[in-house]
């Protein structure tokens, strides 16, 4: 093949070759957009609705009240807007709780509140109760357990006590607060 | 000074622990700043005891526990025990334990001493402990 011929033919299969890099690239698998995985669809939603929680022997451990409660039927978990909680007290009275968000395990046994959340303790006779805020807490309804990471408000008759992180146990009323405390009491005007 | 008692009374504390019921005890642990009016208290842990939901006594230990406060005319006073038992509804403190007490009218060292917090007055002695104490001599102008 004399040169000239030689020279076509290379070009020719260079030019045949970029072509079929630029056609195998065109052509190569797109990658799938992550397709958009939004909340579980709950099995069922409930409005206005009135939820009691039972424990195995059939006490009642909670009720709830709100505008809206979603469950997931994967995890078997709730979802609730806007909810009022009541948790009965084996010494009489109940603890009460609102927050904008909550969150109930399946079994009942945890339930996480978060945002303006605010927790009332049983009325005493002189109908005082102890008032606890914070942006966070959860509750284990069964071990009368209330526990928070972030900062707590409680407000007692005189004495308002603040810190962060806070353990409490609701039966006994004994509250720990784990940092940063500080205790304000306004003695009574002599 | 006299008007402490009717301010708030503020504890800071590393950790709180608390039943809050009408008669239970909370307790302060950890670097413990209680101040009240002029009434200020420095000490490792404190235990806060409380009657009808009212806090009465705070009971407050160190190494040592330190009570300062000025009285109606402005003197200070500065204290140093192992114990400061403060008695809200008698307004006294109760210091024991290597007390130390400093005030511009002279220094006192003894065992237990009661402090009124309402009139800054001092009472020691009274169960056989040794007291010493220094008055300073009035200086030039005074006299």
């Amino acid at each position: 093949m004399n040169p000239t011929a030689r020279r076509i033919a290379t070009g020719v299969l260079m030019a045949l070759a970029v072509v079929t890099g630029i056609a195998a690239w065109l052509l190569r698998p797109q990658p799938v957009d992550d397709a958009f995985i939004g909340p579980m669809r709950s099995d069922y939603t409930l409005g206005n609705y009135s939820l009691v929680a039972l424990d195995e022997t059939g006490k009642e451990q909670f009720s709830v009240t709100g505008p809206q409660l979603d469950r997931d039927p994967l995890t078997e978990t709730f979802t609730l807007d806007k909810p009022f909680f009541s948790f009965p007290q084996s010494a009489g009275g109940e603890w009460e709780a609102r927050s904008e968000d909550a969150w109930i395990s399946a079994d009942g046994g945890e339930v996480r509140l978060t945002r303006d959340v605010e927790v009332l303790g049983a009325a005493r006779p002189d109908r005082s109760r102890m008032r606890i805020e914070s942006e966070q807490m959860t509750v284990f309804p069964r071990d009368d357990l209330a526990t928070s990471e972030t900062l707590v408000t409680i407000t007692d008759r005189g004495s308002t006590m603040t810190g962060r992180g806070m353990r409490a146990d609701l039966a006994a009323r004994r509250v720990n607060l784990l940092a940063q405390t500080r205790t304000r009491y306004v003695p009574p005007r002599r | 000074r006299s008007s402490d008692r009717e301010q708030d009374m503020i504890i800071d504390a590393a950790s709180t622990e608390g039943e809050l019921t009408d008669n239970g005890t909370v307790t302060f642990s950890g670097d413990v700043r209680m101040d009240q009016g002029t009434l200020r208290v420095r000490a490792d842990d404190a235990v806060g005891t409380l009657r009808d939901g009212e806090i009465v006594r705070v009971v407050l230990t160190g190494a040592p526990a330190r009570l300062q406060q000025e009285d109606d005319q402005g003197q200070p006073m500065d204290a140093r025990a192992a114990r400061i038992d403060y008695d809200l509804a008698t307004d006294t403190a109760v210091l024991t334990g290597d007390v130390e007490i400093e005030q511009p009218r002279g220094n006192l060292r003894g065992e237990r001493v009661v402090y009124d917090i309402a009139t800054g007055r001092v009472r020691a002695g009274q169960e056989g402990g040794r007291v010493r104490m220094v008055i300073q001599p009035k200086s030039g102008q005074d006299s």
